[in-house]
């Protein structure tokens, strides 16, 4: 057990420092570097000052350079400034990671509470008119697209109806539930429906397993049988698809973040690109990339834990 | 013994595979109607420029006296916020969009077959390393990587600065981008398919006679697996018509002037007040075409895997 979680954290250190590698030469093949930037903020500047600054920040030397004396400082625990906050990255990134994680953590809660259910009592009727229904509700969740979907919100609710407010994350516990309910009703439509179809296959499949004859056979009434046995058999490989749902349920955020705009972590990486913030937008990368590393991990031991029959083991 | 008479009309639907598929795809109502809606949708986008002609309408024309106008005999739809005929729009978009989805998805098939057979076939520590390499494209959070790969700058690839302007690169690169998100599931199914097509009598002569590798994958074992591949690439171009809206959306995508049903939506969140049709039409075509596309994958799976259950 613990070499497997070992291997498994070094695979993640692997995977972090083979994308902060490719995400750093990609950003540097960006439009405008800062001191590109700062010329066509300063006509003044002539390109000799150009010159100057670039040697002087590093900036002529070679991509893999740059890099390697990143890397230096990023693991010495200097991860750099933001140029659009003027602060340093961490400290404009954790709060934000911390709200992203909030929305996504409900977001998930919420799906799972929908999705068991539902997914189960599709699964006791296949074919019947209720499963044909769910099938159709998962089908419809799974196709629209969320930012449409995010646009038809908020012309419901905050334009027509003036019951939530369009964006922000207001102030106090209530307030910040009120600006919370749509980008959170956004995800959780944009996910559960996987999550829902992916239940009722799992049922389905546990139903005709041995174990459920037995507990059949001896006298247990269906609501027991699918309570009690059913619903531990199900629950294990469907943490395995949320634990490979985490890097969509990141990009959900990024959009429902940029569309009632929450200062969460998708919204602060997207500006950050579009805004030349590459230093904040190559650290936000990273930290997303970790936090939904760290999510499939849990969900995988999670896993492990409820199916006795899975022993982890280090590597394939 | 008249084994054979009988045994042919028990099988329903008709005498080859391919009679027989199509028989268990009618069955599916929801994937026969969400073709002919797909089909529909393909011929009226084809068809923009001709019934721009016929209406007398250019598409790409802005009449800043004709902004907003409400849905009449001249304008089917209404107009947008520069005057142009939303209809007409919505027709030009599919067509970019219908077109970047469909290349998309060819190209990630090509990427997931050859990535699902080669770890497949040759096993060992490639076919692990392939199969980390998928799972791990999976679980990272894509949409932001792909607004990296979207936001740089060709030019500095070495690409001349007009072809980094022309409309087809960036056509191309929003397919390129795309297909890097729908490959993943083609692979998972075409390598286990592969696992157990190289095991089968068939293969196993023609390695006796000599197929080298290349041979065996492209002519014994691809082949085979055709059925995976069709029904999980159908799959795919769902998402990645989701993928291709939402960077058209942020404005890394199919570019403006261009319509994309993703870039129609732009700036419609500014119009809410006076316009709200606006935001509707493009996005519940992107709607319907996912839908459809799913519901068409899903009648494709019932019709070519007859032994997965019945679900």
């Amino acid at each position: 057990m613990t070499r497997y979680l070992l291997g498994r954290l070094g695979e993640i250190l692997i995977v972090l420092l083979l994308m902060s590698a490719v995400v750093f030469c990609l950003i540097g093949l960006m439009p405008g570097d800062p001191v590109d930037l700062m010329v066509s903020g300063n006509p003044k500047m002539t390109s000799e000052d150009a010159a100057r600054l670039r040697a002087l920040y590093g900036l002529d030397r070679p991509l893999w350079g740059r890099y390697l004396s990143w890397l230096g400082s990023a693991l010495g625990g200097d991860l750099g400034y933001s140029r659009a906050f003027s602060r340093p990255v961490l400290e404009v990134l954790l709060p934000r990671l911390a709200d992203t994680l909030l929305l996504m953590g409900l977001a998930l809660l919420l799906s799972a509470a929908i999705a068991l259910p539902v997914g189960m009592l599709a699964a006791r009727r296949p074919r019947s008119a209720i499963d044909y229904g769910v099938n159709l509700l998962c089908f419809a969740g799974i196709s629209v697209p969320p930012f449409w979907l995010a646009l038809l919100l908020i012309m419901l609710f905050a334009v027509l109806l003036q019951w939530l407010p369009a964006s922000g994350v207001g102030n106090g516990p209530i307030d910040g539930l009120r600006h919370l309910a749509m980008p959170l009703a956004v995800l959780v439509l944009a996910n559960v429906g996987h999550y829902t179809r992916f239940v009722r296959a799992a049922t389905i499949e546990v139903l005709r397993q041995d174990h459920i004859r037995t507990a059949r056979a001896k006298g247990l009434t269906e609501r027991q049988v699918v309570r009690r046995h059913a619903l531990r058999g199900a629950l294990a490989p469907t943490l395995t698809v949320l634990a490979l749902s985490f890097g969509g349920l990141f990009s959900g955020a990024l959009i429902t973040e940029t569309m009632f705009a929450r200062p969460g972590m998708g919204k602060a990486i997207y500006d950050a690109i579009m805004g030349n913030d590459y230093n904040l937008a190559l650290v936000g990368l990273l930290l997303a990339t970790a936090a939904t590393l760290a999510g499939s991990l849990l969900a995988d031991l999670g896993y492990a834990w409820l199916d006795p029959r899975v022993r982890l083991r280090a590597g394939p | 013994m008249t084994l054979h008479a009988p045994l042919a009309a028990a099988v329903p639907g008709g005498r080859t595979p391919a009679q027989r598929a199509w028989w268990r795809f009618r069955a599916h109502r929801l994937a026969l109607l969400s073709l002919a809606l797909l089909v529909g949708l393909a011929l009226l986008a084809l068809a923009g420029p001709w019934i721009a002609a016929a209406r007398g309408i250019d598409p790409g024309v802005t009449d800043l006296l004709a902004r907003f106008e409400p849905p009449s005999a001249r304008y089917w739809l209404g107009t947008d916020d520069v005057g142009r005929d939303v209809f007409q729009r919505l027709l030009d978009g599919g067509r970019v969009s219908l077109l970047v989805a469909l290349a998309a998805a060819l190209l990630s098939a090509v990427i997931g077959a050859a990535v699902g057979v080669v770890a497949g076939f040759v096993g060992g520590r490639p076919d692990a390393l392939l199969m980390r390499l998928t799972d791990g494209v999976i679980a990272l959070p894509l949409l932001p990587l792909l607004i990296v790969l979207a936001a740089i700058d060709v030019r500095k690839l070495g690409v001349s600065a007009e072809l980094a302007q022309s409309e087809l690169l960036s056509l191309y690169r929003i397919i390129v981008i795309v297909a890097l998100t729908g490959w993943t599931t083609v692979a998972r199914l075409v390598r286990a398919e592969t696992l157990s097509l190289k095991t089968r009598d068939f293969v196993r002569a023609a390695t006796a006679l000599g197929a080298s590798p290349a041979r065996l994958m492209l002519r014994h074992i691809l082949p085979n697996a055709a059925s995976p591949i069709v029904v999980a690439t159908t799959l795919s171009v769902g998402n990645i018509v989701l993928f291709e809206s939402v960077l058209s959306f942020l404005g890394l995508g199919v570019q403006a002037p261009h319509a994309s049903w993703g870039n129609m939506l732009t700036g419609a969140q500014d119009f809410i007040w006076n316009a709200p049709l606006l935001a509707v039409w493009p996005g519940l075509l992107i709607f319907v075409t996912v839908i459809a596309f799913n519901f068409v994958g899903d009648g494709l799976q019932d019709a070519l895997d007859p032994r997965a259950e019945r679900r």
